[in-house]
């Protein structure tokens, strides 16, 4: 690494230490695996509305709507059902990173990890009715909020260029498995030909299982000794809550908001760790039952449809996820921000801004949308020691196939973001105990991902027969 | 304070006239009208075509009804078909007229329902103009289905006298009749009732399944009484005391929420890192527990 690039990352890279170690006993992997969290967005599902950039608030006109904005539930006249799957391909890059556990810095050569996977994100059932005269719409659905699974490796040499201490090995290997769950049901109602009103009630239900081994060892490799530091952390998260939402709408212009409401989740964790370094910190085994404060999500947005095939749609939304803290109960992890595990947390709230467009063409009975958008995501992560943000900007492309019942919609989405980052990559630091990483660098995340829809609707006549068969009467 | 509660009071005045139009979407609305016209409910799908109509006037091959859903709307010829089996042949060829004038909606639709009624006006004897007198109507109950009340009284006898003044076979599941005036029959609030025959009746129905029916001069609009004002009118919409007291408590909720979040938290909001007091309090049931817990954890596990 040029000796250039190293003076440029000094001046943030050393006020690290002191003063910014967290409490003694803390589930540390929940700090390492937010290394590479890219999808901490409180979010809808749908490649239809993924293909205008997630900007659906305002629309939510198809199955998926609840998962955006309850109220347009109320747009639906025909029984819906729906199933949403996603493909995505994440590439960290880091570059540039020194280890600043010694002075002068030591070098640490690039690095590439890379994680794929294909998983479902949403499924629904939706069953329009009448009550009063006006559209009643029922709807039960699961959604795959954040899936956190990870499955990462690194290969990487420390050197220091002055060539005086020798060059090491360091090896890391991230697995995570598990999600965070939304179970909803809903109903939207339209009280007016123009304005609708929804609410869902929704179960949280997270699990996630969090492995990593670091392994550091000098070189040449086959005959020197490795030190690691190993940690295994479950954790659990279960809460429900409340979202609202109101829907305007007229031929040209839609109007929409949502809120999601906070809620106090139940948070236990257990970790045991390993490590054969000299001066190991890391507690054998540390269990945490705790109440953690989830922050409340809002949002508003706009759709403009000027013809009836083309359509704009532009979203707000705030999440605010520096009050995401673990309530006080007399414990090491009393008013801990849940991202950074800090009191003084630098986690910021993140506020979306979403825009897309639409474009229908007919082919015989066949409808054909495409659809462009773009989008700016922030994660609720800032570097403890840089204090950036990540931020992910990015594009969207879809198209569809609607034919009589039957929507295939298909979305592309790319994001990436870049900042000054720091990582847990030597076990000594891990070992430490102290939570703060020493190796510091730039960080660039690229996001693929691949969204398709399925949706199919069926005639009313269907429906109310099996509803009257259900309610009314055996045959 | 004072701006939040204005604010609220305006939307108040502005939405809930929004919540009573009793309406639906042009589609729901044309969609209603097509399945009551498949059931045979005619009087039923002639209201929800006019509806549709009220809400959108033009005829279409395709047209967006939500989400990327398109339909072909041909609201006038529908209407029409609905109209000759309610015998209102008049009306139906004004439809039909409409319908042609559109130069969207199918011939071949159009040319059926013209054939048809033809031949419902050659099977139709010609009778004497009958002088203006009290409208009378059959009472039919319990109603097989209900259909929007009459709101207009007869201002006139119209010009074919069957249309108004004659009186309606009993059928076979219901109570004989009663000759009442239109008048009576508001008094005792019963509703106009399907089916009714028509005059034609010895003609074979338009639309396969339909039910022969005989119209009534009430029953062939859902439009309200006229001559009160538009205030009256919404205000004899069934379901208006009852929206706009909703829509009250939502906007008022609403508004409550907004002050909540945009001013209330914003007084009360603690500083980054810390916890909001409120959340503090609602946990400290539990804390002494888990306290306890936690100080006795590192014995039992042998760490300390």
């Amino acid at each position: 690494m040029p000796r250039a690039s190293i003076k440029s990352l000094i001046p943030w890279a050393f006020p690290a230490c002191f003063g910014l170690a967290l409490p003694a006993q803390v589930p540390l992997g929940l700090l390492i695996s937010q290394q590479s969290r890219t999808a901490f967005t409180v979010q809808g599902a749908g490649a239809r509305a993924e293909g205008i950039g997630g900007a659906f608030t305002a629309v939510a006109d198809d199955a998926t709507a609840v998962s955006f904005n309850p109220a347009g539930l109320g747009q639906l006249l025909q029984p819906e059902i729906s199933l949403v799957g996603m493909t995505y391909r994440r590439e960290l890059d880091n570059r540039n990173f020194i280890s600043t556990d010694q002075i002068p810095p030591l070098n640490l050569s690039d690095s590439l990890a890379r994680d794929q996977r294909s998983l479902p994100t949403f499924a629904s059932v939706s069953v329009p009715t009448k009550f009063l005269g006006k559209n009643l719409v029922f709807q039960l659905s699961w959604q795959r909020v954040f899936d956190l699974g990870q499955d990462t490796k690194q290969a990487i040499q420390e050197t220091d260029p002055a060539g005086i201490i020798p060059a090491k090995f360091l090896a890391q290997h991230i697995r995570q498995k598990g999600q965070v769950d939304v179970w909803s049901a809903a109903a939207a109602y339209d009280f007016s030909p123009r304005f609708l009103v929804g609410v869902s009630f929704n179960s949280w239900r997270g699990l996630w299982n969090f492995q990593s081994k670091s392994d550091e060892s000098l070189l040449p490799l086959p005959n020197s000794e490795t030190e690691f530091a190993q940690i295994q952390e479950d954790d659990r998260l279960q809460g429900s809550n409340w979202n609202i939402g109101v829907l305007w709408r007229s031929e040209m212009l839609n109007v929409g908001a949502v809120y999601r409401g906070s809620f106090a989740a139940r948070f236990n964790s257990r970790m045991t760790a390993q490590s054969n370094v000299e001066g190991n910190q890391l507690p054998a085994l540390f269990t945490a039952s705790y109440q953690l404060h989830w922050p409340e999500t809002y949002g508003a947005g706009l759709a403009f449809r000027p013809h009836q095939q083309w359509l704009f749609a532009l979203d707000w939304t705030r999440t605010r996820w520096s009050q995401a803290a673990f309530i006080p109960q007399g414990g090491g992890l009393d008013n801990l921000n849940f991202f950074d595990l800090r009191a003084e947390s630098q986690t910021p709230d993140a506020e979306t801004l979403r825009f897309g467009m639409e474009y229908l063409l007919f082919a015989g009975n066949s409808v054909i949308p495409l659809r462009v958008g773009a989008f700016k995501e922030p994660q609720p992560t800032a570097d403890s020691i840089s204090g950036e943000g990540r931020v992910f900007r990015g594009y969207t492309l879809g198209i569809g196939w609607k034919v009589r019942a039957l929507s295939v919609d298909l979305a592309y989405r790319f994001s990436q973001g870049s900042r000054r980052a720091s990582q847990f990559l030597e076990a000594d630091e891990i070992a430490s105990g102290r939570g703060v990483a020493t190796s510091r660098g730039q960080e660039n995340i690229h996001d693929h991902r691949v969204f398709l829809s399925f949706n199919f609707r069926f005639g009313n006549e269907g429906a109310n027969r099996l509803l009257r068969w259900f309610f009314v009467q055996g045959n | 304070m004072a701006l939040l509660r204005a604010g609220c009071a305006a939307a108040i005045l502005v939405v809930a006239p929004l919540a009573a139009q009793n309406q639906t979407t042009f589609g729901q609305a044309y969609e209603e009208g097509l399945a009551a016209q498949k059931r045979g409910d005619h009087a039923i799908a002639v209201a929800a075509l006019r509806r549709a109509l009220e809400l959108r006037p033009q005829s279409s091959a395709r047209v967006l009804t939500y989400g990327n859903n398109f339909t072909s709307y041909y609201p006038q010829v529908y209407l029409a078909e609905s109209l000759l089996a309610l015998g209102k042949l008049d009306e139906a060829a004004r439809a039909l007229e409409a319908s042609a004038k559109s130069k969207v909606e199918p011939s071949s639709l159009r040319e059926k329902a013209e054939l048809r009624l033809k031949e419902l006006r050659a099977a139709r004897k010609p009778e004497p103009v009958r002088k203006p007198e009290p409208a009378t109507m059959p009472i039919q109950a319990p109603p097989a289905t209900v259909l929007p009340a009459p709101q207009e009284p007869p201002k006139k006898a119209p010009e074919v006298a069957p249309k108004n003044t004659e009186h309606i076979p009993v059928e076979k599941t219901q109570q004989p009749s009663q000759q009442l005036t239109y008048q009576d029959r508001e008094k005792q609030q019963v509703p106009a009732t399907k089916p009714i025959i028509p005059a034609a009746s010895s003609a074979a129905p338009l639309v396969s399944g339909s039910v022969p029916i005989r119209e009534t001069a009430s029953s062939s609009s859902p439009t309200p009484t006229s001559g009160q004002g538009p205030l009256a009118e919404v205000s004899r919409q069934p379901s208006y005391l009852t929206f706009t007291l909703a829509l009250a408590a939502i906007v008022a909720a609403l508004g409550g929420l907004g002050y909540w979040i945009f001013l209330g938290r914003q007084k009360r909001r603690p500083k980054r890192g810390q916890i909001n007091q409120r959340t503090v309090a609602m946990s400290q049931p539990i804390s002494a527990e888990l306290m306890s817990r936690l100080q006795h954890l590192p014995t039992d596990l042998g760490l300390s």
